[in-house]
């Protein structure tokens, strides 16, 4: 009998798996045991044509497999290389010493090729974890594992290849990544703040968003640039980390969604699902539970354009993740823990014509129709958002303006600077952003001089502000101060945070 | 409370026309219904130039001790009303629905606050009667038909605020009406209005001056600036004191203007002074014009208007308040 390892992944926890192998004699047979779903099973056919076709024999006796432990479901195709290993090793095709302390995953096609699999990140880091110093995996995942570099990581192309590496035939290289090269490189965005005219206003407000975390709302007339803005935003968001970038590749990992080129991801996502989505791709789900966007947006943005014509269900289900930054999915045979800390960028018009408050043209809603509208958008949801931008139309001349705008990595700088500082405030608190204050450490670090407590009680009276915008301003104030590098909220910074709390000023004053 | 037609409480203004209502359900303050009284009429969708001139002729007129009858609705109808209680004025407001159904409903607060400052709510029909498109421009009868005259603020191209103007019309009362700017789209019928014949108002005065049977006078309580000397009802000392009180207010309002400059914060007057030469301008534009840097400006601009310089009008647009 032959123990061959493996790792399954349940969410983004890979669990190790063993194949055992018995191949005895009696009436000719193939059996998986150990909870295989369709996927698994289906192999037999693979591995039988694949062997075959590698110009071996496969055997006419009765072959065991049990994927221990056997009291968990197994899915997905990563197990077949491991188990044809098992049945060559059983054979003695391969030698069976080279086999030890070797994790192998792969899927094989009919003709002994190894296909590209998902989630190998994760695999491989679970098994960095659990000490093994060798990892067997198609030649696609290469690149995706060898970010985990106290590993020794063979992709192999078919399985002839294998068998002769397996016997010391050959030798097959270790592929290195130049980490600080693909960082480097791959960091460069295309799209780029100075190729916006004008708007000031709201690019001010994306800078403030970016340095403190904080998720932005952006109310405009269609054509004001609220959709250009927001893809922007990327540019001007700090750096990843090496164990951000880890996060992120993991999450693509599992869903497939990484590139074979590459192996790691180095850019903040920015995902911009369409307003008809549903609630479960948004948060993630299935029977084996799969990262929705939220998850695929972790540590970037998540832009949700034209916000109002969203499902009310799919806006609802981000309030949980939104508070906690990650976020359960409960299904019978599995619970997984997703990531989900990202920005959200959203974006909608001020009323059902899209006018409102435009000197272009004029707006044919009635109060009714606005406030229903606006309603749209529940207050626990708005409460999570903690600026709200009015994008206005630049007029023509103002796009013919010579002033030189100021460019992404100009932002970026201070960007960098804000975020540096709030991580040397917080480092004691196991949080990273002003938008992540809890209250009390808003009553910690958001303290208010006696001119700024009257400036904000007269800012609540005048203006009508809702309670819930009072942790919202000071948070933001908080951000406005840091790109300031002031010790101490001032006034103008108060102020200029009050100016971001279009939504929660009596809307109806203004018809 | 009802009255009919033939009860002496029936307002004699409403009696005068063609198809007066057989009765009238009123709660509150009935003894308005004798009182004379100016319609101010307009657009449910107003602009903000709409709001403030109905606010502001709302409460010039109330000034006069004049009643503002208006229709309880959404717009131009609620301001007027909310400019005459902001005052102490008198008003009425005519629903077209039964008093168990109020029409619309978001003014059951401003329904309330009518009564409560002793204003008057009629209509002409039962308690559970709802309100519908036809009882619309039936209420707009009774409005312009309670009044000595109308003032049209604003109003689109297709509005009741048209038919409104013209039962006024045919009931024979004066139409006042506010010009307006031509890029404006609720401004097309007043501006129409004025062009075949209707009185063009500039200043409260032009409508008290076309009433001078009715001889009103200006009630001053709170204003101690001015004499009081010429309440007396001489017919010419009235008129030169008239004047004389114009001029007075005039000079207060230059007073006012300096004391106002005095009060602006030296950093604040760039961005005072663009605003007032602009009317209405974007945050934008004024970070553009003065070359500044948007995060003053946002700040300033919040700033200004707590210490109510400024307004802000959506869009991120400000006006000087």
């Amino acid at each position: 009998m032959i123990n061959i390892k493996t790792i399954a992944l349940t969410g983004l926890e890979g669990n190790l798996i063993e194949v055992q192998t018995d191949i005895t004699g009696g009436i000719p047979a193939f059996e998986i045991v150990g909870l295989p779903d369709m996927s698994v099973k289906e192999s037999k056919e693979r591995i039988k044509s694949a062997i075959k076709n590698s110009m071996i024999e496969f055997p006419s006796r009765k072959i065991l497999i049990n994927l221990a432990p056997a009291d968990t479901r197994k899915e997905g195709t990563s197990y077949d290389l491991p188990i044809a290993v098992g049945i060559l090793a059983n054979l003695e095709i391969v030698n069976t010493k080279n086999i030890e302390n070797t994790i192998f995953i792969g899927e094989l096609s009919l003709d002994g090729k190894i296909n590209h699999i998902n989630g190998v990140l994760p695999m491989c880091i679970e098994a960095q974890n659990l000490g093994i110093k060798r990892v067997v995996l198609p030649k696609s995942n290469e690149r995706e594992a060898a970010v985990v570099t106290s590993l020794d990581i063979v992709g192999v192309n078919n399985l002839e290849e294998l068998i002769d590496y397996l016997n010391g035939n050959i030798q097959i290289s270790k592929v290195n990544l130049d980490m600080k090269n693909i960082f480097i490189q791959n960091n460069k965005e295309l799209l780029d703040f100075s190729d916006v005219k004008g708007q000031e206003n709201v690019k001010r407000a994306l800078e403030i968003s970016a340095a403190g975390n904080h998720n932005c709302l952006l109310i405009g007339s269609p054509g004001s640039g609220k959709t250009m803005l927001a893809r922007r935003v990327p540019s001007i968001l700090p750096d990843l980390t090496f164990e951000e970038s880890l996060e992120v590749t993991k999450i693509h990992s599992i869903s497939g969604m990484l590139n074979s080129k590459v192996g790691i991801i180095t850019k903040r996502p920015f995902r911009s699902p369409h307003n008809t989505i549903s609630p479960i791709s948004i948060i993630g789900g299935g029977k084996n539970p799969k990262p929705g966007e939220i998850s695929l947006a972790h540590n970037g943005v998540l832009f949700l354009d034209e916000l109002t014509e969203f499902n009310r269900n799919t806006l609802e289900v981000l309030r949980g993740p939104l508070e906690d930054r990650f976020v359960t999915i409960s299904r019978l045979y599995s619970k997984v823990t997703y990531p989900s800390n990202f920005m959200l960028i959203a974006s909608m018009n001020p009323c059902p014509c899209g006018y409102f408050g435009s000197t272009e043209k004029n707006c044919t809603c009635s109060r009714l129709m606005i406030e229903k509208y606006l309603s749209k958008i529940s207050g626990p949801l708005l409460d999570r958002i903690d600026l709200h931008v009015e994008v206005k139309a630049v007029k023509y001349q103002n796009l013919n303006c010579s002033k030189k705008e100021e460019s992404s990595e100009e932002i970026k700088i201070r960007v960098n600077n804000a975020r540096m500082i709030q991580q040397k405030r917080y480092k004691n608190f196991n949080i990273f952003s002003n938008a992540e204050l809890t209250p009390k450490l808003i009553d910690e670090f958001c303290v208010l001089n006696s001119n700024c407590k009257k400036l904000l009680e007269m800012a609540f009276e005048k203006l009508g502000l809702s309670g819930r915008a009072y942790t919202r301003i000071l948070k933001v104030a908080r951000t406005i101060a840091d790109l300031d590098e002031s010790y101490f909220i001032e006034k103008n910074h108060l102020a200029e945070a009050i100016q971001y709390r279009g939504l929660d000023r009596k809307y109806g004053d203004k018809f | 409370m009802r009255v009919s037609l033939e009860d002496e409480e029936f307002p004699p203004q409403l009696r005068k026309i063609k198809d007066p209502p057989n009765c009238l359900y009123c709660k509150g303050n009935i003894t308005l219904l004798q009182k004379i009284g100016i319609a101010i009429i307009g657009s449910r969708s107003c602009s903000d130039y709409g709001r403030r001139m109905a606010i502001k002729f709302s409460k010039d007129l109330c000034e006069y001790g004049i009643t503002i009858i208006s229709g309880m609705a959404i717009g131009i109808d609620s301001f007027a009303h909310k400019g005459a209680l902001e005052v102490g004025g008198e008003t009425i407001a005519v629903l077209p629905s039964g008093l168990n159904n109020i029409y619309p409903k978001q003014n059951v607060d401003l329904y309330n606050e009518i009564l409560k400052k002793n204003g008057l709510i009629i209509t002409e029909y039962e308690d559970d009667v709802e309100a519908d498109s036809k009882k619309f421009l039936e209420r707009n009868r009774i409005v312009s038909g309670l009044s000595i005259g109308i003032l049209v603020v604003e109003g689109g191209i297709v509005s009741g605020t048209s038919v409104t103007a013209r039962l006024a019309k045919e009931q024979g009362k004066e139409i006042f009406c506010i010009p307006s700017s031509l890029e404006n789209n609720k401004g097309i019928i007043p501006n129409k209005l004025i062009k075949n014949g209707a009185n063009l108002v500039t200043d409260v005065e032009d409508i008290i001056n076309k009433f001078e049977a009715f001889d009103f006078k200006k009630i001053i309580s709170e204003n101690k600036n001015i004499n009081c000397g010429y309440k007396v009802s001489n017919d010419n000392k009235n008129r030169k004191n008239k004047i004389e009180t114009k001029k007075v207010n005039d000079d207060k309002a230059i007073n006012n203007i300096k004391v106002n400059e005095r009060q602006i914060d030296k950093q604040f007057e760039d961005i005072y002074n663009l605003i007032e030469n602009n009317q209405c301008i974007n945050i934008e534009e004024i970070t553009l014009l003065l070359n500044a840097n948007i995060k003053d400006i946002s700040s300033k601009l919040m700033l200004m208007e707590l210490e109510d310089l400024v307004v802000s009008l959506p869009g991120k647009n400000f006006r000087l308040k």
